[in-house]
């Protein structure tokens, strides 16, 4: 054990060399090299000087101590160079680096845990549970909910022909939104179209407009068909009057 | 260390002091571990001086004129199957060095001893 000590000593000893004298004319460099190689030799050989591990110790030490004058003679053979040293520093460093990649290396990671297996196949699970029962009656009222009331225009319609009328044989209320019948919103809205050869209203246009109620109407008076194989000359006129159920309750539908 | 002009810092002054040593045990040419073993021994300490140091300070010692260097035949270090040495001489400039820094040593130490007694 004390002889890899040993050898390992004097490994590091003429890496250490090698490196601070890299990039320096060959004369002195090598002149370095040989005179340290040389020490080393003489300081393995002599049978004076203990085991390997004292001999060895020895060798570390007397690098380490002349790390700052190997330095400063480097610095001293290259002053036309004056940042010549950072080469030896990033030779280090580099060492350093790689000897610190090696030991996180040697560091034993902990295996991951395994991954659970995917399954694709659909188990049959218990049925989920009742909803909850609607809630009682509020104590504030007394009374059950009101139910919900969707409420539509009446629309009053003529149409000017030179022949028969046609009969009217899809109707599609205009809704009477809520929001704007809460709002007290209420009104007329008259739209004028054409009914063509197939029955379908074509060429709607709003003679009299009711704000947002003007809308609802046009969408639900375009959707009208009559009988086909009329006059394409036909002309139609649609009134939609939208009031409030309270104020007229007839036009209501109860859903 | 800052050093005053022609002035040896210790280190040098040990090292010279070293090589003059070598040079009457008849070791005339010395390489630099002799030299640590040397300086080692004089300053009665196991550690020999680091690689660095040692090996810096040879060559400001050898740019002053104090040591002289050579390096070794090839074929002798090649027969004896080791790395090639360097070998240092001691110069007469180097011989003086030392005889000067005898010279001042007893008055360095009576100057410690002094300011010893005075702090006492």
């Amino acid at each position: 054990m004390s002889g890899i000590f040993l050898r390992a000593s004097v490994a590091a000893a003429r890496l250490w060399t090698h490196i601070y004298t890299y990039g320096l004319p060959s004369e002195l460099r090598d002149a370095r090299r040989e005179e340290i190689a040389c020490d080393v030799w003489h300081a393995t050989q002599a049978t004076d000087n203990g085991s390997g591990w004292l001999i060895g110790s020895h060798i570390v030490l007397r690098v380490l101590l002349g790390i700052p004058d190997d330095l400063g003679w480097r610095m001293e053979c290259r002053q036309d160079a004056r940042w010549a040293i950072w080469p030896s520093a990033a030779g280090t460093l580099a060492v350093v680096a790689i000897a610190g990649a090696w030991a996180l290396a040697r560091v034993a990671v902990p295996p991951l845990p395994p991954i659970p297996e995917l399954r694709m196949a659909v188990e049959p699970t218990d049925p989920p549970p009742p909803p909850p029962p609607p809630p009682a009656a509020t104590a504030r009222t007394g009374t059950s909910p009101a139910p919900f009331h969707v409420t539509y225009g009446r629309a009053f319609y003529t149409i000017a022909t030179r022949g028969a009328a046609p009969a009217r044989i899809k109707e599609v209320p205009a809704v009477y939104p809520p929001i704007l019948a809460a709002a007290a919103i209420e009104g007329v809205v008259i739209l004028q179209g054409r009914i063509t050869e197939s029955g379908r209203v074509a060429d709607l246009r709003v003679v009299q407009p009711r704000g947002l109620l003007t809308q609802t109407a046009f969408d639900a008076i375009r959707q009208w068909e009559f009988e086909p194989g009329g006059d394409a000359a036909n002309t139609l006129t649609v009134s939609v009057r939208f009031a409030r159920p309270d104020s007229i309750s007839s036009n209501s539908i109860t859903q | 260390m800052r050093r005053k002009p022609g002035a040896l810092v210790p280190l040098e002054e040990a090292i010279c002091s070293a090589a003059a040593g070598l040079c009457r045990r008849g070791s005339g040419e010395f390489h630099g571990y002799e030299l640590a073993k040397q300086l080692a021994g004089d300053a009665e300490r196991r550690l020999l001086t680091a690689y660095g140091t040692l090996y810096r300070a040879l060559g400001r010692l050898e740019e002053m004129g104090l040591l002289q260097s050579r390096r070794e035949d090839p074929e002798i270090a090649a027969r004896e199957n080791r790395p090639g040495r360097r070998l240092y001489t001691l110069t007469a400039a180097g011989q003086e060095a030392v005889r000067q820094s005898v010279r001042r040593a007893p008055q360095t130490t009576a100057a410690r001893r002094r300011r010893r007694e005075a702090r006492a």
